[in-house]
């Protein structure tokens, strides 16, 4: 079950898997990539059904037991692809 | 696999609707080394991401989760969505493939900036949440000197741009540029997942 509690600035999001174990995550307003990137918060209350599985959608470290929103791999990848091109000039050709 | 049945306008009315973006930026900017491992790397994570929409678009179309809402009288909405159907497994083990080729790309990226003669599999990209070089009030580094050690064997036969770029890009100095939380650099988040 996913518990998803809404205020005027914070989002919560509770996570009971199905052994019964719980994680938490906050996000609050212009301090988490969820919010800021995908105007999670402003979603929340209004198209949490709608949305939730692809805005909210978490995925899970195990070592650090927090959430991260999958919403963020995509960006990640686009990321790395600019590094990568910033990069490749300076790759060394040895003569 | 199961969520391949999804039809691809699912997939497209789900990625609208998260926002997905389309294809990496690099597939549409010109790669000066277009067959670099690097970029093989990259898109495969980018084949992962694929898969892993299209195993949540199955889900999502599926519908196997319900929503209520009250009033949590104290001014608060709580929603509770109840799943009714099993996240599929598979979730975990697409992104943690995107999250390992995307980490690989990177660490190819660092063997190639050096130099042929130099280059071995102990090079990696590095990624720092905090300064290795801060020091503080009476001039001695804060932080202990193993990421100074590897930033330098890692990098010290690279072009100088290619450094600062390096530099530039850490969770650290970006954070401290732009005032956001480093534990929400994207590059964080990787190591983050990598190393869980």
């Amino acid at each position: 079950m996913l518990v998803l509690k809404s205020g005027c600035d914070t989002a919560r999001a509770l996570f009971i898997a199905p052994n019964g174990r719980r994680w938490e995550q906050r996000w609050d307003s212009g301090t988490s990539h969820a919010v800021t990137d995908g105007g999670v918060l402003q979603r929340l209350p209004m198209e949490v059904d709608a949305h939730f599985m692809g805005s909210l959608t978490v995925g899970f470290s195990r070592k650090a037991g927090e959430f991260y929103p999958l919403k963020a791999l995509p960006r990640l990848a686009t990321y790395i692809s600019e590094t990568l091109l910033e990069l490749e000039p300076h790759i060394k050709v040895e003569p | 696999m199961r969520y391949q049945h999804a039809t691809r306008d699912r997939d497209k009315a789900l990625a609208e609707s998260v926002g997905r973006p389309g294809p990496i930026t690099a597939k549409l900017d010109p790669r000066l080394h277009p067959d670099g491992s690097w970029w093989s790397k990259l898109d495969r994570a980018q084949h992962h991401l694929d898969d892993l929409y299209s195993a949540v678009a199955f889900y999502t179309a599926g519908r196997r989760h319900n929503v209520t809402k009250e009033e949590a009288g104290d001014g608060t909405w709580l929603y509770r969505v109840w799943f009714t159907g099993e996240v599929d497994q598979d979730w975990a083990l697409l992104a943690g493939d995107a999250l390992f080729n995307m980490r690989a790309a990177l660490d190819h990226m660092a063997v190639a900036l050096n130099p042929p003669s130099k280059q071995d599999d102990r090079i990696y990209f590095p990624i720092y949440e905090k300064d290795p070089w801060r020091k503080d009030a009476t001039g001695e580094y804060i932080e202990g000197p193993r990421n100074r050690r590897d930033f330098k064997g890692w990098t010290s036969h690279m072009a100088d741009e290619a450094v600062a770029i390096i530099r530039n890009r850490q969770p650290y100095a970006e954070a401290f540029r732009t005032g956001d939380l480093v534990t929400d650099h994207l590059l964080f988040i990787l190591k983050s997942f990598n190393n869980a």
